[in-house]
């Protein structure tokens, strides 16, 4: 099961903003220091601490807080 | 090179690890730095240009749009013997000559040595006001001689991959048969390289580990037991990135993005050279070669490593 305050606490450290200011409507676009370098760190970081390996396929895309949640619920589901 | 960018040294480095990029002077011409390399690995190789059957010219900026310039590389090291032609795949060239070439041995026995050359002459299509391209990319040109080796060694599999869905994310249009440069004036907006820098990354992060994964499981390695990578030399941070991403650290790579730049389908070929004469690969070991070109275009092979008169690769 996905704990989103940690979830929360990674992409504040990676993207350099403050917990609070990652929401649920949280995107590339509206987060600014989220950009294509970030992401790779953030990628690797959320593989890093819920110990998951996301998709090729979806590295790329998944460029919003929804986006990410979804993805890591359904890894984290049998966990 | 900041002067005409609105974007400062430190921003640069940070965003891709370059350092430094190779301008080629006026005067030079891609075949000449094609020939230098050529040169300098067949005499690491030990074989003469006489026993080369095969050339392979891997560029998109040769001197000329035809005829190739493999041709012209056959001309200068004097391998009369040599069927020659041109492979464009982008950066992904080199990589995909290397099969090619190695194909082309596996069936045709009266190729015993072929040669590889990865050349580009970028700076001759770019504009240093455009940040998506002149931070990026560079002038240069690798080479690898491929003989026969016993079954086993050599390289064991290969893999490509196309996504076609952002095919204009990086062009160079003018000169190509839509875009014909007569009758018209030169248009910076049509004849120099475009490249969307976001998609180029979504591209490379998607398909650049899968293409990779594909590549060992067609030679049957585990990837894990794979002991050394060689990428094509695009972003620093990129490749920091994907040998992450598919369970190393950049140990397990060598790298000169920051000193070279990216010089398209020749840097596959200079960090493979670099990397031999430092002494990174060593006989037997496993060795994943992988890239990531426009159209998008993806290819990785697969080498149980072993080098013939010190230097060149061996294909089978």
């Amino acid at each position: 099961m996905l704990n989103e305050a940690t979830l929360r606490q990674v992409m504040s450290a990676v993207l350099n903003v403050a917990p609070s200011a990652i929401e649920q409507n949280s995107s590339m676009d509206t987060i600014g220091t989220w950009d294509s370098l970030r992401h790779l760190h953030l990628i690797l970081a959320i593989e890093d601490e819920f110990k998951v390996s996301i998709p090729d396929d979806e590295a790329g895309n998944i460029t919003s807080y929804a986006l990410i949640k979804l993805v890591l619920q359904d890894l984290l589901k049998d966990a | 090179m900041c002067r005409g960018l609105s974007v400062t040294p430190e921003w640069i480095i940070e965003k891709t690890g370059i350092k430094r990029r190779y301008i080629a002077a006026k005067d030079d011409r891609a075949s000449d730095y094609a020939t230098e390399a050529a040169a300098e690995a067949l005499a690491m190789a030990g074989v003469s240009a006489e026993q080369i059957d095969l050339v392979i010219g891997c560029t998109f900026s040769g001197d000329y749009i035809y005829p190739p310039v493999s041709a012209k590389v056959q001309q200068n090291i004097k391998a009369q013997h040599a069927q020659i032609f041109d492979l464009q795949a982008n950066c992904c060239g080199f990589v995909t000559g290397l099969t090619v070439a190695s194909d082309r041995m596996l069936v045709d026995s009266e190729v015993r040595h072929a040669l590889v050359i990865g050349v580009e002459f970028c700076s001759r299509y770019i504009d240093r006001t455009d940040v998506n391209t002149a931070i990026y990319l560079s002038d240069g040109a690798g080479a690898a001689v491929l003989s026969r080796i016993a079954p086993g060694s050599g390289i064991l599999g290969s893999a490509f991959l196309t996504d076609s869905s952002n095919y204009e994310a990086v062009r160079m249009r003018g000169g190509g048969s839509s875009f014909p440069t007569h009758g018209r004036e030169f248009d910076p907006t049509i004849d120099l390289m475009e490249m969307n820098g976001l998609a180029t990354w979504k591209q490379a992060i998607t398909h650049l580990p899968t293409v990779i994964r594909r590549a060992c499981a067609k030679a049957s390695v585990n990837l894990s037991d794979v002991d050394f990578f060689i990428f094509h030399q695009a972003n620093y941070n990129l490749i920091d990135y994907v040998i992450r991403k598919i369970g190393f650290d950049l140990s397990r790579t060598y790298t000169n993005v920051q000193e070279i730049g990216n010089t398209g389908s020749a840097s596959p070929a200079i960090a493979l050279s670099e990397a031999v004469a430092k002494g990174l690969l060593e006989p037997g070991k496993l060795v994943v070669i992988a890239a990531v070109g426009a159209g998008f275009n993806f290819a990785a092979n697969v080498w149980k490593w072993s080098l013939k008169g010190g230097g060149s690769a061996d294909v089978q």
